[in-house]
C-alpha cells in the first residue's frame, strides 16, 4: 500500500486536531456496525412503536432511560462523550480506536449478535487499547470502570479487554496505511485545503521566478555584450505590446482567446488554460482569476518600463509531490535538475505542448548558462 | 464467563486457538521471578526449539492488562535485530499473558559479578559494540528502551548480546508530548531524568550504556546511589555538577536544586579511574557521559567513535567468556 505525502501532511494536521462532535458521530456509526445487535426479549419486537416526539437532546434520553427502567444502557453517542470528557482523551488516541473497531469488524462474524451494551463494550474495549497502546500514561481499567458511570463493573472491563486482545491476535499495531484507510472521510477535507494552499504558494514562488527569469532577459535583449551568445528565440517575444490594458490580456489568455492565433511561435495562451484547468478541479474558477490578475498586477508593475513582455503561462500542479520537487529546485534552482525537471514535467504534464515546453526550457537554459558563464568569467 | 457470550455470541473460537498455541510449548523449570513477570525455560514442541515464556503477573487481571506488557508486545513485535531479543510468540492462558521468547541463559550483570572471569578490553569492546547495534536499531526506530542496564543485556548461548525487557519503552513522537521522568533503573538514569525532565531523547539511553561501559571496565557499579538525591550528588561527585555553562538552561527543569557543586574531573582524574582505558576509550565514556544530553553523543557517534576502529578487535562473540554452569 502506497500512501503519498500529502496524505500523511493531512494525517499530521489531523491529529492536531481537537477532538470534535462529529469524530464522536461517526465513532458511534462506525461501533454499530461492528456488530449487530439482538433485541433483548421478544417481547420488544411485537409491535415497533414509533419514535417520541422530538424534543432537545437531554430530554430525549431521559425519556428513553426512564422508560426502559430496566438496565438500557445510554445512548451510544452519549455513551461516548462522557467516556472523552471523563478520560480527557486526545483525538490521537481517541480516532486510533476506530482502527481497532473496523479491524474488529472484519476478525467478528457477521452472525455474531450482541446485547444492547456490547457496542459500548466493544468501544470502550478498543478505548482502552488504544490509550494503553499509544500513550506514556494511561489510566487504570478501574479509572476506566468507574467513567462508564456504572454501566460496566471493573471486572467486566478487565474482561473485554482481555477477550478483544483475543480478538485482534494480540497484535495491537497501527501502521500510517490504517490510518489513512480508516480517517479517510476526515482527512479528504484537509487534503484539499492542502492541495489548494500549495497550489498558491506554488503560484508565488512561480512568479518570482518568472520575475527573476524576465529580469535576466530583459538584460539579455538590451546588453549587446550577451548578443554573441544570444538566441533567436531569446527575443523575448514583443509580440504584445502594452497598449492593451492589463486585465484584458489576463482575460484572453485565461479564456483561450483569439490571441493565440496572432502569435504563432510564441507561448500561445491556451497553454496557459490548460493548466489552468488541470487544477481547477479544486480550486474555484474565481479564486484562480484573482490569483492569476494578482500575478499579472505584479508581473507587469515590474516590467513595465521595458514594454515588451508579455506573461508567461501559470504553471499550476495538481500533483502535491510535484509541487514540493518544484519548489526544491526553486530554492537551488542552481542545478541542472532544474533544467532536466522542466522538460520532464513538460512532457508528463502537457504533451501537446512540447513544443512550447522545449522551447522554453531552452530559452531558460541558454539563460542560464549565460548566466553561469559570466559567472564564471567574473569568478 | 458470560461476557464472553455477550461479545461474541455462542461461538467461542477465541478458546480454541488458546488452547492450541498453548499446547504447542512446553513449561518446564522457573528460571526467575520479576516484580511483575516469572520466567520459565520450556520448548517450542514444534521445533524442539528452547524458549523462554515470560508469564505476566497480572494480579488476576485486577487492573487490567499491565501497561509494560502492552509496551514489551508492541515493541518486540515491531523490533526484529541480532542484538534485540526475539519474541516468538504471544499467549493468554488461565489469567495470565505469556510471551514467548527467545531462550537466552546469561545477563552480563552475571558476568560482571563473577570476579572469576577476567574481561580484556576487546571483550569489553565486543559487548559494548553490540549493545550499541541493538540500541542504534531502536532508535532509528523511533523508541526509547528507558532501562538499560547490564541485567538487561542478555547473552546468548553462542555469546550474542540482546536488549532485553521492553516493558518501559516506548516510541518518540511529536515534540511537544510530555514523558514521565520517572524512568530507568536509577543507577543508570541520566541526569535530566533526575532533575524531572519531561522531554527527553535517546540520549537518555546513552547514558545507561555509558555507565554500563564505566562499570564493565570497573567490575563495580559506577554511580551507586542509595536513593533518588543521592543519586544526584554521586552523579555529580564523579562527573562535575551541571552548571549553565556546561549545560545551557539547565536550571529551568523542573528538579533543578544547585546544593552541591562540584567541580568536573579532570582527564587525569578520569584516567586514574579507568586504569586500563586508553586515550579513545575515555573520550567515548566521556562523550556518553556528558551531563547535557543535546552535548551527548548518538548511537550513530558512538559506533564510528575511534574506540570501535582502533585495535584491539572486538572479540567474537563466540570467544567470549562465559559462565560456567556450577551446580548441574
Amino acid at each position: 500500500m502506497v500512501y503519498s505525502s500529502l496524505e500523511k501532511a493531512s494525517l499530521k494536521v489531523f491529529l492536531r486536531k481537537p477532538v470534535a462532535q462529529d469524530m464522536v458521530s461517526y465513532l458511534a456509526a462506525t461501533t454499530d456496525s461492528v456488530i449487530k445487535i439482538k433485541p433483548s426479549s421478544p417481547n420488544l419486537e411485537q409491535y415497533p412503536t414509533p419514535p417520541s416526539t422530538p424534543m432537545d437532546n437531554k430530554s430525549t434520553t431521559n425519556n428513553n432511560n426512564n422508560s426502559n427502567s430496566s438496565k438500557q444502557p445510554v445512548a451510544l453517542t452519549l455513551f461516548i462523550e462522557r467516556l472523552i470528557s471523563y478520560s480527557n482523551v486526545q483525538t490521537p488516541t481517541l480516532m486510533s480506536t476506530l482502527v481497532y473497531l473496523i479491524r474488529l469488524r472484519s476478525i467478528l462474524p457477521s452472525n455474531s449478535y450482541g446485547i444492547e451494551s456490547t457496542r459500548h463494550r466493544l468501544f470502550l474495549g478498543c478505548l482502552i487499547l488504544a490509550a494503553k497502546n499509544l500513550n506514556d500514561s494511561s489510566p487504570l481499567n478501574k479509572h476506566w470502570a468507574k467513567y462508564t458511570d456504572g454501566a460496566l463493573s471493573i471486572k467486566e472491563v478487565n474482561t473485554i479487554e482481555r477477550e478483544l486482545l483475543g480478538y485482534l491476535n494480540w497484535d495491537l499495531r497501527i501502521s500510517n496505511t490504517d490510518l489513512i484507510n480508516c480517517l479517510s472521510p476526515f482527512l479528504q477535507p484537509i487534503k484539499e485545503k492542502l492541495k489548494k494552499d500549495h497550489e498558491l504558494s506554488l503560484l508565488r514562488k512561480q512568479q518570482s521566478v518568472q520575475s527573476l527569469q524576465s529580469l535576466q532577459s530583459y538584460n539579455n535583449y538590451n546588453t549587446p555584450i550577451n548578443n554573441g551568445v544570444q538566441h533567436s528565440r531569446v527575443t523575448v517575444t514583443p509580440s504584445y505590446s502594452s497598449n492593451g490594458s492589463i486585465p484584458e490580456l489576463m482575460k484572453s489568455s485565461a479564456s483561450n482567446s483569439t490571441l493565440a492565433s496572432n502569435t504563432s511561435s510564441v507561448v500561445t495562451p491556451s497553454n496557459s488554460s490548460h493548466f489552468l484547468n488541470a487544477s481547477a478541479n479544486n480550486t474555484t474558477d474565481t479564486t484562480i482569476k484573482e490569483e492569476s490578475e494578482y500575478i499579472t498586477n505584479y508581473y507587469f508593475k515590474k516590467n513595465q518600463p521595458t514594454n515588451t513582455f508579455k506573461p508567461k503561462p501559470l504553471r499550476l500542479r495538481s500533483s502535491y509531490d510535484n509541487l514540493s520537487n518544484i519548489t526544491n529546485n526553486i530554492n537551488h534552482n542552481t542545478s541542472d535538475d532544474f533544467f532536466k525537471k522542466f522538460s520532464e514535467e513538460g512532457k508528463e504534464n502537457n504533451k501537446s505542448n512540447n513544443n512550447y515546453q522545449s522551447q522554453k526550457t531552452g530559452l531558460i537554459k541558454e539563460k542560464f548558462s549565460l548566466l553561469t558563464r559570466a559567472g564564471r568569467v567574473i569568478a | 464467563m458470560t461476557e464472553v457470550v455477550s461479545l461474541s455470541g455462542p461461538e467461542q473460537h477465541d478458546d480454541e486457538s488458546t488452547l492450541k498455541v498453548s499446547s504447542n510449548y512446553s513449561k518446564d523449570t522457573k528460571v526467575g521471578e520479576g516484580t511483575y513477570a516469572v520466567v520459565y525455560v520450556g520448548v517450542q514442541k514444534s521445533s524442539h526449539r528452547k524458549i523462554a515464556i515470560k508469564e505476566i503477573k497480572t494480579g488476576g487481571f485486577k487492573d487490567g492488562l499491565d501497561m509494560s506488557a502492552i509496551r514489551e508486545m508492541k515493541y518486540l513485535q515491531e523490533l526484529r535485530h541480532v542484538n534485540i531479543i526475539e519474541l516468538i510468540d504471544i499467549y493468554s492462558e488461565h489469567n495470565g499473558l505469556n510471551l514467548i521468547l527467545e531462550y537466552l541463559p546469561y545477563d552480563l550483570e552475571m558476568l560482571i559479578k563473577d570476579k572469576s572471569i577476567i574481561f580484556t578490553p576487546a571483550n569489553i569492546k565486543s559487548w559494548m559494540l553490540m549493545t550499541l547495534r541493538g540500541l542504534h536499531h531502536c532508535h532509528r526506530n523511533f523508541i526509547l528502551h528507558r532501562d538499560l542496564k547490564p541485567n538487561n543485556l542478555l547473552l546468548s548461548p553462542q555469546g550474542v548480546l540482546k536488549i532485553a525487557d521492553f516493558g518501559l519503552a516506548r516510541s518518540l513522537g511529536a515534540p511537544n508530548e510530555e514523558l514521565t521522568s520517572n524512568v530507568v533503573t536509577r543507577w543508570y538514569r541520566a541526569p535530566e531524568l533526575l532533575f524531572g525532565s519531561k522531554h527527553y531523547t535517546g540520549a537518555i539511553d546513552i547514558w545507561s550504556v555509558g555507565v554500563i561501559f564505566a562499570e564493565l571496565m570497573l567490575r563495580t557499579p559506577y554511580l551507586p546511589g542509595a536513593n533518588d538525591m543521592d543519586q544526584l550528588i554521586v552523579t555529580f561527585r564523579a562527573l562535575g555538577s551541571p552548571t549553565e555553562a556546561n549545560w545551557t538552561n539547565v536550571s529551568k527543569l523542573p528538579g533543578y536544586n544547585k546544593i552541591n557543586i562540584y567541580p568536573p574531573p579532570t582527564r587525569q582524574e578520569l584516567r586514574n579511574r579507568f586504569s586500563a582505558a586508553t586515550e579513545s576509550t575515555l573520550d567515548l565514556i566521556c562523550s556518553m557521559l556528558m551531563l547535557d544530553p543535546l552535548k551527548r553523543c548518538t548511537t550513530t557517534e558512538a559506533l564510528l567513535s575511534k574506540y570501535f576502529v582502533e585495535s584491539p578487535r572486538a572479540t567474537d562473540p563466540k570467544s567470549l567468556p562465559k559462565i560456567v554452569p556450577k551446580n548441574k
